[in-house]
């Protein structure tokens, strides 16, 4: 039975709100608004292992579970995203494409499940779980002990690590929507 | 922008007129929708007429309604549009059409972004669509609570 207010999916949606604190802090300006940026980044990833770990140890891991565990993933991701765009770090186009794959993969995934082939976890999901939080967690190390906050997005460095995330969410994109035109084209 | 907004209008009728409503234009129409005014509203972002904050609400809101969507089939439920969606479509696109005609009488140089109409304009627009999010979110926990 797929129940909502179990204690994983709870630790989910606390993640979830964290996002619009990263980008209010993002937004302040300030090394300590950067470091307290930097620890949530760090306890969004630590709770994205332990909400999961805790859903198998209770066993109360099903399939509501992934889905509100990637829904929050992704509006904390978001967050961060929207901070690096308003402070000049990630170009308008690079969080266009990153959010438009957000929007489409979750609609086509609504899709296949009308056409009674639901989405499994693909190894594009698992490469972008890995890489956004990732270079998140880098870019904020990178401009609180090297760059500074300004010149963080500016360096090679930074622009090859959120390159690297937007081709993550780029592959994402494509992933999904080949499979779902060779579900539609070739159907089982 | 008017062209865009009117073709939100014409699709549908068009598809229900000519019985050609499916499952893949009942979710390319909303999808479609978001993408197309997301972008409107990042470039007014980009040239300082939005604050960030309001774009950041909705963002969330339309990235949370996407998702909701999947899980709402979860439950063997399709999401169906709900008033508040068709208000905040709407409400957006009006937005969006004044204020570039706010830009065309004033001229890029005199437009005050800051002004009390602009911004009223923008803050009507994210308040709808914040209404929109807990309405959709409100709705779809309501299904999930009554198949547990």
């Amino acid at each position: 039975m797929n129940k909502l207010f179990t204690t994983p999916n709870l630790v989910s949606l606390g993640r979830a709100l964290l996002g619009p604190l990263v980008l209010m802090l993002l937004l302040a300006d300030s090394f300590y608004a950067l470091l307290l940026a930097l620890v949530i980044v760090s306890i969004a990833i630590a709770s994205d292992f332990f909400d999961g770990h805790l859903a198998r140890r209770n066993e109360s891991a099903d399939e509501l579970g992934r889905y509100v565990d990637g829904a929050c993933d992704v509006i904390f991701n978001l967050g961060v995203f929207l901070g690096f765009l308003a402070i000049g770090w990630l170009p308008a186009s690079w969080f266009l494409a990153i959010y438009f794959t957000e929007i489409i993969v979750p609609y086509a995934g609504a899709f296949s499940k009308q056409i009674g082939q639901p989405f499994e976890i693909r190894w594009s999901t698992k490469l972008k779980m890995v890489i956004h939080p990732a270079a998140q967690f880098v870019m904020l190390v990178m401009a609180l002990t090297m760059t500074g906050p300004t010149a963080a997005g500016d360096t090679m460095l930074g622009i090859a690590i959120l390159g690297a995330a937007v081709l993550a969410s780029v592959a994402f994109l494509v992933d999904h929507v080949v499979l779902v035109f060779l579900r539609t084209t070739r159907p089982v | 922008m008017v062209a865009a907004e009117s073709s939100d209008f014409v699709d549908g009728y068009v598809a229900r007129s000519s019985a050609a409503v499916s499952k893949l234009g009942k979710i390319l129409d909303p999808m479609c929708d978001s993408l197309y005014r997301s972008s409107i509203f990042i470039a007014f972002v980009i040239n300082g007429w939005m604050p960030i904050w309001m774009f950041a609400i909705i963002v969330w809101r339309d990235l949370t309604v996407s998702y909701l969507r999947e899980i709402a089939e979860l439950q063997s439920e399709t999401l169906s549009a709900r008033m508040s969606g068709k208000l905040k479509a709407i409400v957006q696109g009006a937005a969006q059409i004044a204020l570039v005609a706010m830009v065309g009488i004033y001229g890029v140089e005199s437009f005050a972004p800051f002004s009390v109409t602009a911004q009223g304009i923008l803050l009507i627009a994210t308040a709808v669509t914040l209404y929109s999010l807990f309405d959709y979110v409100g709705g779809v926990a309501q299904k999930i609570m009554r198949h547990t």
